[in-house]
């Protein structure tokens, strides 16, 4: 029998949590990898079985193509956006490669926020929120002024960069937040007209929603959706929710495929906003999506389950969460995607572990990493072993004098898990505590309280508040909907409503 | 007994000069004699002091990180400071516990440890910053910021005041004395600070350091009956809940028999609610305000505290003709009010009984720089409970006691201190 031979193409956790689980598979793939940098972690796994790891720029279709033309693999899998974005995807797929990854037309689902929320729009999926686009600073500047509760996002994917959430519901707080949006949205304008080229509106302004954030990842042939257990990520850099927002300072799953605040009447309801997106999506651009698609969610009052955004792979650091879990072989899963026959697939998963996953991070990230990069560290396999959690590398390269360097941004993760998630999460900061130094002297943190009961609480306290209000304007008929009366001049329903006409 | 307030921006586009003037506006009843800002801008600290509390203040806070405090007293000297060394500068406010600490002393000990050559303190540096220096200041909480951007919330390790965290979004970290002052700010409480823990909070990192902390710290007992806003939350407790508690206990060794119950405005309110409901008797609204909120227990001077009792007390006669009325007020200080009310209800509006329940046992001194008057002033601490009786013209006094207080606290999980009930302490 000849040896099944799959490429990952990216250097993250989210690949070498990949990789783990495709070396975990009874067929004993041999497993190749190509990133922009040397991943120690997805090198040893390469290497122990028979493959190799190839540095190349990951968004360069050419140099790809040309790597995987030398291994000639069964399944590319593609980790990150920006290669599906540059069209590596479509590229491998007219030299006759099976490709596990969204094509640059269905990636726009993630690149283009534009497009994502009109789609949604278009064809009425629920959890779609009020946005406007724009091309022009003056009008997006004016608007953004004075348009209250409001969110202000880059047009396009920028790496999870450029967010900026501007909560206004105090009336007399106004003034000074209107200042700074409208300063934010001239400097991030200029920013993103600066840096990418492939995108007609700069800025999105969306309405502003609060609830429980959590991520739904599936993975999908074009016909079938297979759901994978929640994960809720932390995005906020510091302990007790403060600070500046991040990729994701760590996830929590389980047991099981809910999370304690998750019902599964929520999870249903994300599964079918998921499924419906999917489809809606290959109308618009004729073409199967075959790999992976995540909805960032959140149980919001306004609609109960409601999109932030979508990712067109899987959630990085959400699908570290699935590594201590997965019973199913991951490369079958994989090869019946790229074949279309997903139908009657079922993921299996442990049921009873609580899955704690902690990024620890330079100082610096996520600001400054002009800062936090270049530092020494050093990690102790065996430590974290010992506690029974597994060490994800992540922003660390293996530079060729044999030395671990942060590239500034997250730079380990690591998997524990526990009965329960507090368990979980004690476990993970002894290890990082204990296994992971900095060589130079600069601080590393990672956030202890990812985990906690302490936050478990919060979040079951805030999605039951949620949980009421929503139910109410579903009996009410109101779910999604906003009715505005301005004395005078009547009543509007759903006055913001953006048509937007589809490309 | 201090209102302090801390606004950390982690971006440089935030004036947080609105944010303050609300802040303190939350914070104002716990002193309003002055009002003093520190804020950041372009490197530089400035230094603001303002004798009232105008919307207009905000317009000379420019900085994206603040530090503020309203104070209960004209000077300014034992609560801040700014000290500059090298083309470094560094500003103190603090809420101290008694005049033998120095908001200036600590910033001149700060520039050893905050002047570290990354552009983050090392965990070393701070353990040894928290255990030298602030651990050595009697104070119940400090706030200490750079010219460079760092600010460390420090709350004392014998502190008896409370100190809350909170978060705005993605943009803010806010510190506050009361939960209420973190909410108006459109933030959302994220934690209690334990007394020890110091917060080093920049724009790369927030550190906890609570190295032999104490984890369910003491709390003032005067904080709880009577300074907190009924909307603060401490640990989890609401204050609201617990007076509405104490009023409930209070009935239960009430024996006379009235006709209806009425709070002194405005803090009795809870208490009066718990008190009528356990007795099942109407509770009345009796006076109406006339100015904004006073404080009179915080004035110092006795013609002060007269106007505000007065002001704050103008009787709906309706109720008050002819009833057996049960008062209800949170403590019994010097007695002024206690004595104004009976004259009011007696002479004025024809009240048939008057029968004061306080809601706290007799206060007779305070160790601990808390908003009292001297042992010589106090009324509990110089007559006995006849000759009170007879001063204030009352039907009957009836106190909450200790065990009460206690046996309330226990069952919520407070942890009091009480030293403010007994003498020579």
């Amino acid at each position: 029998m000849k040896g099944l031979k799959i490429l990952i193409v990216g250097e993250g956790g989210r690949e070498h949590a990949l990789a783990i689980m495709i070396s975990r598979s009874v067929q004993s793939p041999k497993l190749y990898a190509v990133g922009s940098y040397v991943n120690p972690g997805i090198k040893r796994i390469a290497e122990a079985t028979g493959g190799k790891f190839y540095t190349c720029k990951t968004t360069d279709p050419i140099g790809i193509t040309n790597i995987a033309e030398e291994i000639s693999p069964d399944i590319i899998v593609i980790g990150p956006e920006e290669p599906q974005f540059a069209g590596v995807v479509d590229v491998l797929k007219e030299k006759g490669f099976s490709v596990f990854g969204a094509s640059k037309r269905l990636a726009d689902i993630e690149r283009d926020r534009v497009f994502a929320r009109t789609l949604m729009w278009k064809y009425e999926i629920p959890g779609r929120l009020f946005f406007k686009a724009f091309k022009n600073l003056e009008e997006a500047s004016k608007f953004a002024e004075m348009a209250g509760d409001t969110v202000i996002k880059p047009a396009r994917q920028a790496g999870g960069k450029g967010v900026k959430v501007v909560a206004d519901q105090e009336a007399y707080l106004t003034k000074d937040r209107s200042i700074v949006k409208k300063v934010y949205v001239e400097k991030l304008f200029k920013d993103i007209s600066r840096k990418y080229h492939d995108i007609d509106h700069k800025i999105v302004i969306e309405q502003r929603v609060e609830g429980v954030e959590y991520t739904l990842m599936v993975i999908t042939d074009g016909t079938t959706v297979i759901p994978l257990p929640i994960v809720q990520d932390h995005p906020h850099a510091f302990e007790y929710d403060l600070g500046p927002e991040t990729g994701g300072m760590g996830c929590i799953a389980g047991p099981g495929e809910l999370l304690p605040f998750i019902e599964m009447d929520e999870y249903k309801r994300s599964i079918e906003i998921v499924r419906k997106t999917i489809y809606a999506l290959q109308k618009e651009s004729k073409e199967h999506y075959r790999g992976a698609i995540a909805g960032q969610m959140m149980l919001t009052a306004y609609w109960g389950p409601t999109v932030i955004e979508y990712y067109s792979r899987f959630g990085d650091p959400e699908i570290s969460a699935l590594v201590p879990i997965l019973e199913s072989d991951f490369v079958e899963v994989l090869e019946k995607t790229v074949d279309g026959r997903l139908a009657c697939t079922k993921i299996e998963i442990n049921k009873d572990s609580a899955v704690v996953v902690k990024a620890l991070i330079p100082a610096g990230y996520p600001h400054d990493r002009s800062i936090a990069r270049n530092h020494p560290i050093s990690i102790d396999e065996s430590e974290i072993s010992k506690h029974g959690c597994i060490v994800l590398y992540a922003g660390t390269r293996l530079d060729p004098d044999g030395i671990l360097r942060t590239t500034g941004s997250r730079a380990v993760e690591i998997i524990c898990t526990g009965e329960k998630h507090s368990e979980a999460s004690k476990k993970a900061n002894i290890a990082l505590e204990k296994a992971v130094q900095s060589l130079d002297g600069w601080p590393l943190y990672f956030r202890k309280d990812i985990g906690s009961e302490e936050l478990l609480v919060q979040r079951m306290e805030l999605a039951s508040i949620v949980r009421e209000v929503y139910g109410y304007r579903e009996r009410r008929g109101l779910l999604g909907a906003s009715i505005v009366w301005i004395p005078k001049k009547g009543i509007f329903i759903d006055p913001l409503q953006n048509p937007i006409i589809m490309r | 007994m201090v209102g302090l307030l801390a606004l950390f921006a982690f971006d440089e586009l935030w004036k947080v000069g609105s944010h303050v003037f609300y802040g303190l506006e939350a914070l104002q009843h716990r002193g309003q004699e002055k009002f003093i800002v520190i804020d950041l801008n372009q490197g530089k600290l400035t230094l603001h002091l303002f004798n009232e509390l105008r919307a207009e203040i905000s317009q000379h806070i420019k900085g994206y990180i603040a530090i503020a405090a309203t104070l209960p007293s004209k000077s300014i000297d034992e609560y801040a400071c700014i000290v500059e060394n090298e083309g470094m500068s560094i500003g103190v406010i603090t809420d101290p516990m008694n005049s033998s600490s120095s908001p200036c002393r600590i910033a001149e000990l700060s520039f050893k440890y905050l002047k570290y050559s990354f552009k983050i303190p090392s965990q070393q540096d701070m353990s040894n910053y928290v255990s030298l220096v602030l651990r050595k200041e009697p104070i119940h909480a400090a706030f200490i910021l750079t010219n460079t951007g760092t600010l460390i919330i420090y709350r004392g390790i014998n502190s008896l005041r409370p100190l809350i965290i909170g978060g705005y979004g993605f943009d803010m970290v806010i510190a506050a004395s009361e939960s209420p002052a973190i909410e108006i700010l459109g933030g959302m409480i994220r934690k209690d600070v334990k007394g020890g823990e110091a917060i080093i909070i920049s724009k790369h990192i927030i550190n906890s350091l609570e190295d032999n902390h104490v984890d369910n710290a003491k709390l003032c007992a005067y904080e709880l009956i009577y300074l907190s806003r009924h909307d603060s939350v401490f640990n989890g407790i609401s204050v609201y809940e617990f007076r509405k508690k104490l009023g409930m206990k209070l009935a239960e060794t009430f024996s006379k028999d009235v006709d209806i119950v009425v709070p002194v405005p405005e803090t009795a309110i809870p208490y009066a609610i718990g008190f009528a409901e356990a007795l099942n008797k109407k509770f009345e609204l009796g006076f109406v305000s006339t100015g904004h909120r006073l404080r009179s227990a915080l004035k110092s001077t006795l013609m002060d505290k007269l106007i505000a009792i007065q002001l704050k007390m103008h009787p709906i006669s309706s109720v008050f003709r002819g009833k057996r009325v049960a008062v209800i007020d949170d403590s019994m200080v010097t007695g002024a009010t206690a004595k104004t009310v009976t004259q009011i209800l007696r002479n004025k509006v024809g009240a048939k009984e008057v029968h004061f329940v306080i809601a706290s046992p007799k206060i007779v001194g305070c160790p601990f720089n808390m908003p009292l008057p001297n042992s010589e002033e106090l009324l509990a601490a110089n007559l006995n409970g006849d000759l009170i009786l007879k001063y204030i013209e009352a039907d009957s006094i009836t106190w909450l006691s200790l065990e009460a207080l206690r046996e309330i606290s226990n069952e919520m999980n407070i942890h009091l201190c009480t030293k403010c009930f007994f003498k020579n302490t």
